[in-house]
């Protein structure tokens, strides 16, 4: 590339090997660093400081520019572009199709007892949600307090419609609970203490203190736990806050007609756990389907794996539920990646030694002719 | 003192040994149920034996002189004396110390471990963690470990844990244990008076040396257990290939005949003997086919794929490492991939054989492991290329051994950086193919192609790696010298994804495969790898400094 400009430039830059090689190696660092980051602070933690930020994206972004900028660099494309361009290709449909899943997609959990029904999934990030029936007033705030966590005096102001605004005031990480009384008459009182919080979040429970705020006065600042909804009343009317996971709604409802752990015979080590679910969709009819281990019910563009268990009376079972819009993409990508390298590796060598053979060949027919020339008159006369 | 003493009197009294003759083949052929599986009792008692006594050289199974089941037999009839027989060992140094076991011994009897008040109250405090919900970490994970060991023993000394009496008609159920038969559940079991005398009746012959009474008594027994439970009990054939697999062991036939093959390869070169390396193909031909024939055994006897735990990764990666070579041979012709990678399957199946977290027994899998054809092939191709690097590495040791040592050599030397690349690249291939194969599982079974679990990251980190590799020497970046320290440090992150993952991180997605130990035996290469590297390095550095005068310096480090 000779061209001078500064796109020229600009492109012979983008499309360098110098920033390939640097963007290979600071993915991959950054990606172990990532590893004994999650080992230390657990699987939510690492997806909301690294995987899941604007630079770490920042960096799939600069490789995808990079690829697609050293597949423009090299055009005019001849056949021994061939495996060159399919690999490239495919990793930027990778990367594409990834995109789409992860803003089109859906990442959830559907946890039912034996017998119930439901078309509502939990999305896995946390959320404040508040709901006046009475007035006809929802709301529901993703928050992530893991990062940013309000205090006393660095209050997080949600504003709900129709002036009231729900103020969060305190935030702990993880806390005990003890629920008692100061004498055999008084009101049940809950104490909810800070903890040392467990290295992994999993097992964290944490807990904001939350109250309203608008034209009809405050309400009484109250703790909620995550995962719990509470009850209160502002202005006469009754409000819901809860601090849980958002919901999302699917076009069909689905039953847990059973669940099953077998373990292996003899044995307590699980062998399988299998769920028999009724799905009732209103467009495509009602059927009943078994979930097991690697057996996921595919439904709709949405799968259904089995995920994990609850023991008890009845049964629980947990399924993780996931769209991903883009895999078709994705799956492209995959082949193209797979048969470009192959491409590279062993077709266009043999490609490039029978051309080689086959010039060879044409130059000895054509030496062989040229030294024959003059002992054939008949040759020549054709 | 009164301890030994009281083995001096039991063992007068104990039955003299059959030397593991004959006679016990029925008896080995014996089915049992244990560990979520039915399996020979030979298998059984292997497995206790190497659980019990720890791993050995060599794989070495025998009890105090005694073959395993034969050795099983002799719990049943002298229980009280295996109770005091110091057979179980205790290596693990922080297990002693928390638990105040004397330090100069690591051999232990039953008795003495199950009386230690120091091992009691250890035991006490990891279950008391385990029921905070805690993790416990690797000295209480030992600690865990012996007292299942403890408990499984002790099942056997009473006949708890001799689950040999399968269930009438239900696939499914627990089979009755030679404990049980004596207690009124066992009635109601057809024919129980029938199985209690044959039982008596074994454990009676052998405690009189009766050989022939032994081997009457166990094939009755046999044949009147799977008449009992004719769809239950596993057919005679299966139970025998199981038992000649364990008696085989092919990979340790297939490493000693890997090794004379390197010999005769090694020898071969400098006498420039064509014979002789015929010889050593045909030795490393003759290693590999019986290794495929134990692989074939395997799958026959667990009934799944060749890779589902550290164990067989290994085995499969000698497996690889020497496919591939075998298959560059048949191009090249130069001996050359067979010597190196002849080497590496050795040293592979000899760690396979004694290094304890690699266990060969067979056991069930967790759910999410079963049954599924994108598992077994994403599994299998990126331990493929796991293979294939280590071939890289191999040669790449090659490499760098003639740069120190022979430098004069410069054909040989760029030869095998020819051989070296063409190993990185079907490494390569098969461990993006593998990663993204992974992809399609995980979106299958798990319900997203890609979720940066530690595993999926660090297979693409050592993908990512090897990239760089071959872009830098596509345009001339890194040439032969940069490929050899390359094909190290790319094997680095490989173990990373291989083996750290599982024993280092310990955590994600892939925690089937969790485990703990084998620090030193990696440890000590990922050092010696370092220093080899560095070593290098300096030297090229060195090298480029005394040429920079004469020659454009940017250029040469290129």
């Amino acid at each position: 590339m000779n061209d001078k400009t500064f796109g020229g430039r600009m492109l012979a830059f983008l499309a360098s090997l110098r920033l390939a090689v640097v963007t290979m190696v600071t993915l991959a660092s950054v990606c172990g660093y990532a590893t004994f980051y999650e080992m230390r602070h657990g699987t939510p933690a690492v997806q909301r400081d690294i995987y899941q930020t604007p630079w770490f994206a920042a960096i799939l972004g600069v490789l995808a520019i990079n690829v697609f900028s050293v597949m423009v660099s090299r055009y005019r494309w001849t056949k021994h572009h061939t495996g060159f361009l399919m690999a490239h290709v495919g990793i930027l449909l990778l990367l594409t199709g990834s995109v789409i899943s992860l803003h089109r997609g859906l990442d959830s959990s559907m946890a039912l007892f034996e017998g119930e029904t439901s078309d509502r999934v939990a999305l896995l990030e946390k959320a404040l949600q508040v709901s006046v029936p009475g007035l006809g007033v929802n709301g529901t705030f993703p928050v992530a307090f893991e990062k940013r966590a309000p205090r006393p005096g660095h209050e997080q102001r949600f504003p709900v419609p129709s002036d009231v605004v729900l103020v969060v005031d305190d935030y702990y990480p993880h806390v005990s609970v003890t629920e008692g009384r100061s004498s055999p008459r008084a009101p049940l009182v809950r104490t909810v203490k800070p903890e040392t919080p467990p290295a992994e979040e999993e097992r964290r429970q944490p807990a904001v203190r939350l109250h309203l705020e608008g034209p009809r006065g405050n309400t009484e600042p109250e703790w909620v736990l995550w995962g719990e909804r509470v009850r209160v009343a502002y202005g006469g009317e009754p409000v819901s806050i809860g601090f849980q996971s958002p919901e999302a709604v699917l076009p069909f409802k689905v039953t847990l007609l059973r669940f099953n752990n077998e373990p292996y015979p003899g044995s307590r080590m699980a062998s399988t756990f299998e769920s028999t679910v009724r799905v009732e969709d209103p467009e495509q009819g009602t059927f009943e389907s078994l979930i097991s281990m690697n057996h996921p019910l595919h439904h709709r563009g949405y799968v259904f794996f089995q995920s994990s268990f609850v023991e008890g009376r009845p049964m629980m079972s947990i399924f993780s539920v996931a769209r991903a819009p883009g895999l078709p993409l994705v799956y492209l990508g995959t082949t193209l990646i797979g048969v470009g390298i192959v491409w590279m590796f062993y077709v266009k060598p043999w490609l490039a030694k029978r051309q080689a053979a086959m010039a060879l060949a044409a130059h000895r027919a054509r030496e062989s002719r040229n030294e024959a020339k003059p002992a054939d008159p008949v040759a020549d006369r054709v | 003192m009164k301890r030994s003493l009281l083995i001096l009197s039991l063992i007068g009294s104990s039955a003299p040994a059959l030397a593991g003759g004959p006679e016990l083949e029925p008896l080995r052929e014996l089915a049992i149920q244990d560990g979520g599986r039915v399996k020979p009792l030979d298998s059984f008692a292997r497995e206790l034996a190497r659980r019990v006594q720890g791993a050995r050289a060599f794989g070495l199974e025998s009890v105090a002189g005694l073959e395993p089941t034969e050795w099983v037999l002799s719990t049943l009839a002298a229980p009280d004396r295996w109770k005091w027989e110091p057979i179980v060992r205790v290596t693990h140094a922080g297990l002693r110390a928390v638990a105040g076991l004397p330090h100069d011994e690591d051999r232990y009897s039953f008795q003495e471990l199950a009386d230690h008040r120091g091992l009691q109250e250890a035991v006490g405090r990891v279950r008391e963690k385990l029921a905070r919900n805690a993790d416990p970490d690797p000295v209480e994970r030992e600690v865990l470990d012996l007292y299942d060991t403890l408990v499984t023993y002790q099942g056997v000394l009473s006949g708890d844990s001799l689950h040999i009496v399968p269930h009438p008609d239900d696939a499914k159920a627990a089979w009755y244990s030679i404990g049980d038969l004596a207690t009124p559940q066992a009635d109601a079991i057809p024919q129980v008076q029938r199985v209690r005398a044959l039982v008596g009746a074994l454990v009676a012959a052998y405690r009189e040396g009766d050989k022939a009474g032994v081997e009457t008594a166990a094939s009755a027994l046999g044949a009147r257990l799977a008449e009992l439970a004719p769809g239950v009990y596993p057919p005679k054939k299966d139970l025998a290939i199981e038992v000649h697999y364990n008696r085989a062991k092919p990979f340790r036939t297939a490493w000693l005949l890997y090794l004379l093959g390197f010999l005769a390869l090694i020898a071969s070169f400098p006498l420039g003997s064509r014979p002789l390396s015929a010889t050593g193909l045909a030795l490393v031909v003759a290693g590999f086919l019986l290794q495929a024939y134990g692989m074939a055994l395997r799958m026959f006897i667990s009934g799944r794929p060749p890779v589902t735990n550290m164990y067989e990764s290994v085995v499969w990666v000698a497996f690889g490492a020497v496919l591939f070579a075998l298959v560059f041979e048949a191009i090249y012709k130069v001996r050359i991939f067979a010597a190196c990678a002849s080497a590496l399957a050795v040293v592979c199946l000899i760690l396979a054989d004694n290094v304890p977290i690699l266990d060969s027994s067979i056991s069930p899998l967790v759910p999410v492991l079963r049954d599924n054809m994108w598992l077994t092939v994403h599994v299998l191709t990126i331990t493929l290329g796991y293979a294939a690097f280590t071939l890289a590495m191999g040669i790449g040791h090659l490499n760098l051994g003639l740069y120190f040592f022979r430098p004069g050599a410069v054909s040989l030397f760029k030869t095998l950086s020819l051989f070296l690349y063409r190993a990185l690249q079907v490494g390569t291939l098969f461990l993006a193919v593998g990663t993204l194969l992974g992809g399609v599982w995980a979106s299958y079974s798990w319900g997203r192609f890609w979720g940066w679990d530690p595993k999926e990251t660090w297979a693409l980190i050592a993908t990512l790696g090897y990239l760089a590799i071959l872009h830098g020497r596509f345009v001339g970046w890194i040439k032969d010298f940069g490929m050899a320290v390359g094909s190290l440090l790319g094997y680095l992150l490989v173990l990373m994804a291989w083996y750290g993952v599982n024993f280092v991180l310990g955590t994600g997605l892939h925690s089937y495969g969790f485990g703990s130990g084998g620090y030193r035996y990696v440890g000590g290469f990922v050092a010696f790898e370092v220093m080899v590297i560095v070593a290098a390095l300096w030297r090229r550095r060195a090298e480029l400094q005394k040429h920079a005068p004469s020659a454009p310096a940017p250029a040469a480090a290129r």
